[in-house]
């Protein structure tokens, strides 16, 4: 087991490292999609360090492994899964938090801070609202007809699991909140 | 010992958490949802370990093969596969209930058969009235001055009050400009390093 989840720690490690290096030499337009293709193309190097790279002897202190080899590599790939998740979370958490994004702009403005009329003037809620729109757009989410915007069955779908989970756990989306 | 109990026990609590947050929020109807989150993970924290340590090793049902030899390795991968789990699982419900993205295809669905084209949505997202925009926040005083008409939007109105509260901003009585705090510049550094090293653009 111990083979397993380190197996899945070095790869996630170098692929998130690589993919994050190739974003500098050639920037991917969907993010998510590269990044899913860095973890599809990393799932056979899970099986390549879980098979020949030795482990350290740090880790293996112990001597835990596994009497079942296919339990071991099944630890490997979906611990493997679980850190591409939340490297994806951690992702968008910083690329598309507003609250983050207005505290970048407070840092560019220095000690003096800004007041908010000039804050908005580079971060208005009609752009945000634009370029969330032109992105879902792109993403198959929905799409623009006579200047009104309709759904498509993904973003229906998406929408329809938010509203459940907003009734199940009584929570409010931000065009209801106050 | 068993070396898929720590996972199999993991699951089981990941569940019970899920479950116990939706029946704390219809009970308490909180008006943020990280606090709840966060107090709900402590029992189950505390729970899942107990649970390890009183039940069988093979939990009367695990193969002898599906054994190894190392239990308190099994126990932590166990809590970090439940932590990992909860995380995605709040990130989950802030994406989507909480999510900018997805409360417009929700005012979008909710518009029915009626078009709705790109300024109807920056309506939705105004404050109604003059009372709703004049919104007074507990130790940061009015919100939206009538000199500031444009603090009106529900995604200003609620979070500039929030980050004062956490400390991260503050707001200038003299001036009215907004500036940040010790905590909010090294979270901002953070953020703003972290972008730059993934080759972002300035997001949000």
């Amino acid at each position: 087991m111990k083979q397993g989840v380190f197996a899945a720690m070095v790869v996630s490690l170098v692929w998130i490292f690589l993919q994050n290096l190739l974003m500098f030499v050639r920037p991917a337009e969907n993010r998510f999609k590269s990044m899913l293709t860095g973890y599809i193309l990393s799932l056979p190097f899970v099986f390549c360090v879980y098979r020949w790279l030795p482990v350290p002897g740090f880790v293996d202190a112990g001597g835990a492994s596994t009497k079942s080899p296919c339990l071991g590599l099944f630890h490997a790939y979906f611990f493997h899964l679980l850190l591409f998740f939340c490297y994806v979370e951690c992702f968008y958490h910083i690329e598309r938090s507003v609250s983050l994004r207005l505290l970048v702009e407070l840092l560019k403005q220095g000690d003096a801070g800004a007041p908010l009329r000039e804050i908005q003037g580079r971060y208005s809620v009609e752009g945000m609202i634009q370029q969330r729109l032109e992105v879902l757009r792109d993403r198959g989410f929905i799409e623009q007809r006579n200047d009104s915007w309709h759904l498509r069955f993904k973003g229906e779908l998406l929408a329809r699991v938010t509203i459940t989970m907003s009734w199940l756990f009584q929570a409010k989306g931000q065009h209801e909140r106050r | 010992m068993p070396v898929v109990k720590g996972l199999i026990l993991s699951l089981l609590v990941f569940v019970l958490y899920v479950g116990s947050t939706a029946v704390a929020a219809h009970g308490l109807r909180p008006r943020g949802h990280l606090r709840v989150f966060l107090l709900a993970f402590l029992p189950c924290g505390v729970g899942y370990f107990i649970l390890y340590t009183v039940t069988p090793r093979d939990l009367c049902f695990l193969p002898p093969t599906w054994t190894g030899s190392d239990q308190s390795f099994d126990m932590a991968y166990g809590f970090a596969v439940l932590l990992l789990n909860c995380h995605s699982f709040v990130d989950y419900f802030f994406a989507t209930c909480g999510g900018f993205s997805v409360s417009l295809l929700v005012a979008i669905l909710n518009a029915g058969d009626r078009p709705i084209a790109t300024a109807d949505l920056s309506t939705k997202f105004k404050l109604e009235s003059e009372a709703e925009s004049r919104r007074m926040a507990p130790g940061v005083g009015p919100v939206d001055m009538p000199a500031a008409p444009q603090e009106s939007n529900r995604i200003y109105a609620w979070r500039l009050p929030y980050l004062v509260k956490r400390g991260w901003i503050r707001k200038d009585p003299q001036t009215d400009h907004y500036s940040l705090t010790n905590t909010g510049r090294i979270i901002a550094r953070i953020v703003h390093g972290l972008k730059r090293s993934m080759n972002l653009g300035e997001g949000g």
